[in-house]
């Protein structure tokens, strides 16, 4: 992955408050940059993704490499996090879950969106709604926590399907064959099924229409963990005659808070105990 | 003080990284004016760099208290270096199936420096034993992985271990070593004093010259079961995973191996 991303999501990108020193929170945020799967980076792409003019971004690596949180790459051209950063660590506090993980990106997509989020997890054959944050609007329905959805139905158990390897798929339509029927436009054929995985896989996100609740319009992404599988998803969702005209506008914006989550939960693998089939 | 010894650029970035690691290392959450009687430095200047730290959460304050600890991100940034080792990820699967065929805990330590770290686990089912947290580093002789490296260190590293130690670590200089030791034998396994029915194995992994690079370890084990074929299960997990790493050295080389082992020294 290249590493002149443009600029973070604003839970990253800090702006400096009243009385404090600007130049210690550049510094942080430099350091902070390297919280996330890529590797290493330069000057210029360390300026970009920041918002930091490179004379900025240098006199902050040059505080981070005496220090040691930072050392030069194996090319000599780029940076990457130094072993001091290993120093950074209490034997008190835990790995945060999935909730913690996600809880500020959710804010960030509800800002964006103001529409109701919700953070999904596998649960064998359905999904289960973990967290969320509602809309402050009317809205039209509540997925309340602890709700489940077959992995056939609603946006959110979609992604997760598609995620699964073919003959892991086929077998879930073999267990749950005939697919139940949600509302009027829930997915119960398997060759649908099949090419909106097919789709779902392609452009990494799914769309769902009154297909897990009547009346509701949702967008729902992909959460990664670190060895290729998913630790679960978020769905955004409003009410159709709302939200559905806003979609493809809002798309961009969420697909880049999207990957910024990305970046921090490939950090982690799938946490056990994994509920899956036959486990 | 900054380890290079140069007068650093910028005094509050100082300041700031040195509360950061008061914090790391106490036992419980520090208020301001226990900040301030450690460090030296005024409470203002204390309170300015605190507010800093908690906005990009470096440390949190506790919601009971005017108390401060780590916040997440230098876990992220923990989680990041786990990231840069290609072996992490390859490794998981061998470390599933060892898990899997012996019912324990199996964890992968890399070798950094004269330490070790570990960066990977996969749980077994008997397991009702922490096995040490991921991120824990450790001094080669002061870990199981580590001792099961120093046998395999060219005398030229060993010497470099002396050294490192006598500058670093003068008590320890003279505590460990493993005479008895077998240096081809491909496993290393170590008696619990206070539990005489379990034992601790580590092996080392080899990269395509021989090198030692990491261990994976069973830290806790039924001395019972782990005969010669459970052993001879783990063997042919690494033997697989040497393969692997040996096809494509260069992308399983430690990520650090540029950095000169001795400059890397723990507090």
């Amino acid at each position: 992955m290249k590493d002149d991303e443009a600029g973070l999501s604003a839970e990253v990108s800090v702006r400096p408050g009243p009385g404090v020193n600007k130049a210690t929170v550049y510094i942080l945020q430099v350091l902070t940059a390297f919280a996330s799967d890529i590797p290493a980076f330069g000057v210029t792409g360390l300026s970009k993704r920041l918002g930091m003019t490179k004379s900025m971004v240098q006199r902050a690596l040059q505080t981070l490499v005496e220090q040691g949180y930072l050392v030069r790459d194996e090319t000599g051209s780029s940076y990457q996090l130094g072993l001091r950063v290993l120093e950074l660590q209490d034997p008190v506090t835990n790995d945060p879950d999935l909730r913690e993980l996600c809880a500020p990106f959710l804010r960030l997509l509800h800002e964006a969106s103001d529409e109701t989020i919700r953070l999904a997890v596998r649960a064998q054959d359905n999904i289960v709604i973990v967290d969320g944050i509602e809309s402050p609007g009317r809205v039209a329905y509540r997925a309340s926590l602890g709700s489940m959805y077959p992995l056939h139905v609603s946006p959110a158990s979609r992604i997760i399907l598609a995620s699964l390897s073919d003959s892991e798929i086929e077998a879930y339509i073999d267990r749950n064959t005939p697919l139940r029927r949600y509302t009027p436009s829930s997915i119960t054929d398997p060759d649908v099924l099949w090419s909106d995985v097919r789709l779902t896989r392609e452009q990494g996100y799914a769309f769902g229409f009154s297909d897990g609740n009547i009346g509701i319009a949702s967008v729902a992404f992909p959460i990664h963990a670190s060895e290729g599988d998913l630790h679960g998803s978020l769905v955004v969702s409003g009410p159709e005659a709302r939200f559905r005209p806003r979609l493809q506008l809002l798309l961009p914006d969420l697909l880049k808070i999207m990957k910024d989550l990305n970046s921090r939960t490939r950090l982690y693998a799938l946490s056990p105990p994994y509920f899956g089939p036959g486990c | 003080m900054a380890p290079s010894g140069r007068t650093p650029v910028n005094a509050s970035a100082t300041h700031i990284f040195d509360i950061l690691r008061l914090v790391s290392k106490s036992d419980s959450p520090l208020g301001v004016s226990e900040i301030s009687r450690l460090t030296g430095l005024p409470v203002s200047t204390v309170h300015r760099a605190l507010a800093t730290l908690e906005q990009s959460q470096y440390i949190a304050r506790l919601e009971s208290a005017p108390r401060y600890k780590l916040g997440p991100t230098p876990q992220f940034l923990t989680r990041a270096i786990f990231q840069k080792f290609a072996l992490r990820s390859a490794s998981i699967p061998f470390l599933k199936r060892i898990a899997h065929e012996t019912g324990e805990t199996v964890t992968l330590c890399v070798r950094v420096g004269f330490y070790v770290l570990r960066i990977a686990v996969a749980y077994g089912r008997n397991d009702l034993y922490s096995p040490g947290r991921l991120g824990e580093v450790a001094l080669l002789q002061n870990s199981l992985a580590g001792r099961s490296l120093i046998n395999r260190l060219s005398s030229a590293d060993l010497e470099a271990y002396r050294s490192f130690l006598l500058d670093h670590y003068p008590d320890l200089a003279r505590c460990y070593s493993d005479k008895g030791a077998d240096p081809q034998c491909p496993y290393h396994r170590e008696s619990m004093a206070e539990q005489p029915d379990r034992i601790a194995v580590a092996f080392p992994v080899k990269d395509h010259l021989g090198s030692a690079i990491a261990s994976i370890v069973i830290a806790d084990a039924e001395r019972s079961k782990a005969n010669e074929q459970w052993i001879e299960r783990c063997l042919d997990q690494l033997r697989e995973l040497e393969a692997l790493i040996a096809c494509e050295p260069t992308k399983y080389r430690s990520p650090y191996t540029h950095i000169e082992s001795s400059t890397f020294v723990l507090k």
